[in-house]
């Protein structure tokens, strides 16, 4: 059927992520909140924590790029960006965060230039891997509302 | 409200039948409060949801009260340890619950400190949740 496939295909996706280490239990943690009074729960998670960690990184690289680097804010960012990454199950980006914090709070700046580096180029990983998700995410939601009709 | 008296089993039990506890979530990451909120949901109907410490203590101030806060620490406007020892000085007496991104070891004794009841590294699951019921379940 076609809805087992998709979901075979969801399960797949998230375990190759898993084993590449870019995602964590977690974020099967939060795919068990997902209800049928709300099944849009993972999809909303995922496109809030994208948003809020696109403006953090765009935010923290201008805390950084600015005349004098502003340690204070970018230690306050990369701790929030920290917790938000973990509670989705973003493991290695959770860790470029705290690594990116600890040069912060050391105010220095060639480690916090590195840290930005890696803690972007793991975003964009494991943003992509969740835009994928949430591609098939949204075919599920839509053959199970068309089940329904 | 949490079965005094009664073994930690039935005790879980009477929760999951009653769910009369009531929950406030305070934390600035609004993908953090998303979350919990729905963990919290699967035990109890009766959560709110602040974005800092100050509004925890309005809120509480202006006279709601709560059986379990879960306070996160780093929050701009209040952070969670102040916010603790103002509700504390305020006199409520509600089962603070600190919630951390950082490592807990060196910061269990700031929340202790504070006047936390409990500490737990982020993000919260189904099991620190039930092993933090039945905690309180045995207490009371």
């Amino acid at each position: 059927m076609v809805g087992t496939d998709l979901r075979q295909q969801l399960n797949n996706y998230i375990q190759s992520m898993r084993d590449q280490g870019i995602l964590d239990s977690q974020f099967q943690s939060v795919q068990a909140l997902k209800t049928e009074e709300n099944p849009h729960f993972v999809l909303e998670t995922i496109t809030g924590f994208c948003s809020d960690a696109d403006n953090g990184i765009a935010q923290m690289t201008r805390y950084l790029e600015g005349p004098v680097v502003d340690f204070t804010n970018l230690t306050g960012l990369s701790h929030f960006l920290r917790g938000s990454s973990s509670s989705i199950g973003g493991v290695r980006m959770a860790l470029a965060c705290r690594d990116l914090r600890r040069a912060s709070e050391a105010n220095n700046k060639q480690g916090c230039i590195e840290g930005m580096a890696r803690l972007k180029h793991e975003y964009n990983s494991l943003k992509e891997g969740l835009n994928n998700i949430s591609q098939i995410e949204r075919q599920l939601i839509g053959n199970a509302q068309r089940g329904r009709q | 409200m949490f079965g005094k008296g009664a073994s930690s089993s039935k005790s879980m039990e009477i929760i999951g039948s009653e769910k009369k506890f009531s929950v406030l979530i305070v934390d600035d990451d609004p993908i953090i409060r998303k979350i919990h909120s729905a963990l919290l949901s699967k035990f109890t109907k009766e959560i709110q949801e602040v974005k800092n410490g100050k509004e925890a203590v309005d809120l509480c101030r202006s006279g709601a009260s709560f059986d379990i806060i879960f306070m996160d620490k780093e929050m701009p406007i209040m952070n969670g340890l102040e916010a603790t020892k103002e509700l504390r000085a305020m006199g409520v007496n509600s089962t603070i619950v600190g919630v951390t991104s950082c490592d807990l070891s060196s910061e269990r004794n700031d929340f202790i400190a504070a006047g936390q009841n409990q500490c737990y590294e982020k993000p919260l699951t189904i099991e620190k949740i039930k092993s933090l019921l039945s905690e309180l379940n045995k207490n009371n």
